[in-house]
């Protein structure tokens, strides 16, 4: 460490630059991991707030919610605690705004509905609570909402938590308005269950139904595993890219000190002190670089519209950014596999 | 203390076998002070890296201590350097990033037992070295880094001094200085010191003088 960090105190601009690359790395892993996280959270955000266990579709559906029909007779007291779930999508305005938006038939006071941060419950028909998604887009509690694919008009009476389904608001109302705005989920028919039982493997469904733990379901949404591939791919490929940055501007400062450590291994210096002396200023700049990229992540989080899909999850940070300055170190062994080879007799002839 | 007994070294260059040091038979004790003369390619300084315990003989036994050292490995032979020679190079070799004093530092942070504070002091006053310790070696001149590094050499308290021409880079009145700083310490600290140099004007200061010509030494 003695060596390390008084090399590094002495040569600012050449660590600084080393540092600044890792600065940039971290930096924008960062914010990829907030911005996977935050695509995630977009569309799995209404149905983590249900806190269930299992959801019943139709076995010709696909996955797929809005494909689904079950009548409720067929599932009707199978689970200790269950809720149908009726799902159609429209576009709303509220004449200045246009939004794609879910709404969701559901029963008001069940586990369904997520919780209320601005005026009521809907409590008639046609009134809605729409998520607080709307509100950040110049919606307001007593708009009247037009939709494109019906005459009906809804009220919104206030508005839940953010509470987005496969990427767009959602707007929940009572059974009935949804059957007027979809006559194909009028009465008993409903488009999921959404079930809260431990046990629901054991129960035996009618041979048209199935039933999928959440957390696949959640997976098998439409396009959800793409982009979650697609995000995570970059930052498998940022963590290779950066062991490689920092390999290689670690190699070339260790090749720039063969002489150096030549001299300190003819005066008995072993390759072991030498080895964690490289070791440690890895970590120290691995460790500085990592803060400063955590801090200036936070920054522009909080200069970021909300409109951004950016969501930070500080254990995922934190682990990121564990594995970055490990990548670094890893980076590193190029490094002190080469003192190991520089032969003092050579360096001193 | 040192002791050469048939040391030979050969390389082989292409189907050549080049024998850079001949039958070499000598034994030095603590407390002298000798040089070795020769040209350049004479096979002065592969005598001293085998006494330095850089590299070993291709025959013969060199022994340190009574300790025949043939059959070290890497790391015996690393920690035989710390605890009983000190190199004393033809460019100072410091350490650019650490001040004077931070160089003796890092010995002391890889061998524990280097001199007292007191009889530190007193070699640094002597080499007068206690003015510059918080400088930088760019901070300071050729003799000063030249007093420096055997002021480092002395620090781990060795057994044995070896110097690769350490006038090499200095006028003549450091040049002077530094022979007589290597004479008074290798007296008083009761050291061996070995020199290898080019300069024959340097052989006045030192017990005993071998010459070396095409890998034969002979003592003059």
């Amino acid at each position: 460490m003695f060596l390390a960090w008084n090399e590094m105190r002495r040569n600012k601009t050449k660590f600084g630059l080393i540092i600044g690359v890792l600065v940039m790395i971290s930096y924008l892993l960062f914010l990829l991991s907030g911005l996977a996280n935050g695509l995630m959270n977009m569309n799995r955000e209404a149905v983590d707030l249900w806190k269930a266990d299992a959801i019943v579709l139709n076995k010709d559906a696909n996955q797929t919610v809005a494909q689904s029909s079950i009548n409720t007779d067929d599932v009707k007291g199978k689970f200790d605690k269950s809720e149908g779930l009726k799902q159609t999508a429209v576009i709303a305005s509220d004449g200045k705004n246009k939004e794609n938006a879910t709404v969701f038939g559901i029963d008001g006071k069940g586990f369904l509905m997520p919780k209320i941060e601005d005026g009521k419950l809907f409590e008639k028909d046609n009134e809605v609570v729409a998520d607080h998604t709307l509100k950040t887009k110049g919606f307001k509690i007593g708009d009247t909402l037009t939709l494109s694919n019906s005459d009906e008009e809804l009220k919104i009476v206030g508005f839940s938590v953010s509470s987005k389904f496969n990427a767009s608001p959602v707007l929940f109302t009572n059974n009935e308005t949804i059957g007027k705005l979809n006559p194909m989920l009028k009465g008993d028919k409903i488009n999921a269950l959404v079930v809260k039982d431990k046990n629901w493997k054991d129960v035996e469904l009618n041979k048209d139904l199935e039933v999928d733990d959440i957390e696949s379901f959640i997976t098998k949404l439409p396009g959800y595993q793409a982009q979650n591939l697609t995000l995570n791919f970059m930052i498998v490929f940022l963590f290779a890219i950066s062991a490689m940055v920092i390999g290689i501007f670690l190699y070339i400062i260790t090749l720039q000190k063969r002489n150096l450590f030549g001299v300190l291994k003819a005066q008995g210096l072993t390759n072991g002190f030498l080895a964690r002396s490289v070791m440690s200023q890895t970590i120290i700049i691995a460790l500085i670089g990592t803060l400063i990229g955590f801090g200036l992540t936070m920054l522009t989080g909080s200069f970021l519209p909300e409109a951004v899909p950016i969501k930070f999850d500080y254990l995922t940070m934190l682990l990121y950014g564990i594995v970055l300055i490990i990548v670094a170190i890893l980076g590193s062994l190029f490094s002190v596999l080469s003192i190991r080879k520089v032969e003092p007799l050579k360096v001193i002839s | 203390m040192l002791a050469f007994e048939n040391v030979t070294k050969s390389f082989k260059d292409g189907n050549r076998t080049i024998e850079a040091v001949k039958s070499t038979n000598f034994k030095l004790e603590k407390g002298e002070l000798v040089a070795i003369i020769g040209p350049s390619g004479s096979g002065k300084s592969t005598l001293l890296t085998m006494a330095g315990a850089l590299q070993l003989p291709s025959e013969g036994t060199v022994s340190l201590n009574g300790q025949n050292i043939n059959h070290y490995n890497e790391k015996q032979l690393s920690k035989l350097r710390l605890k009983e020679i000190g190199f004393i190079l033809q460019t100072s070799n410091l350490i650019p990033f650490l001040t004077v004093q931070q160089q003796f530092e890092l010995l002391k942070k890889v061998k524990k037992d280097v001199m007292n504070v007191e009889e530190h002091s007193r070699l640094l006053k002597q080499l007068g070295l206690d003015k510059i310790l918080t400088q930088l070696p760019s901070e300071i001149s050729g003799g000063q880094k030249q007093r420096v590094a055997i002021a480092k050499a002395l620090y781990t308290n060795p057994s044995i001094i070896l110097a690769d021409e350490p006038t090499a880079s200095l006028d003549t009145e450091n040049a002077i200085e530094v022979m007589e700083i290597l004479r008074r310490e290798t007296k008083e600290l009761n050291k061996l010191c070995i020199i290898v140099t080019h300069d024959q004007r340097l052989t006045s200061y030192c017990d005993k003088v071998f010459k070396m010509v095409d890998g034969e030494l002979k003592e003059e």
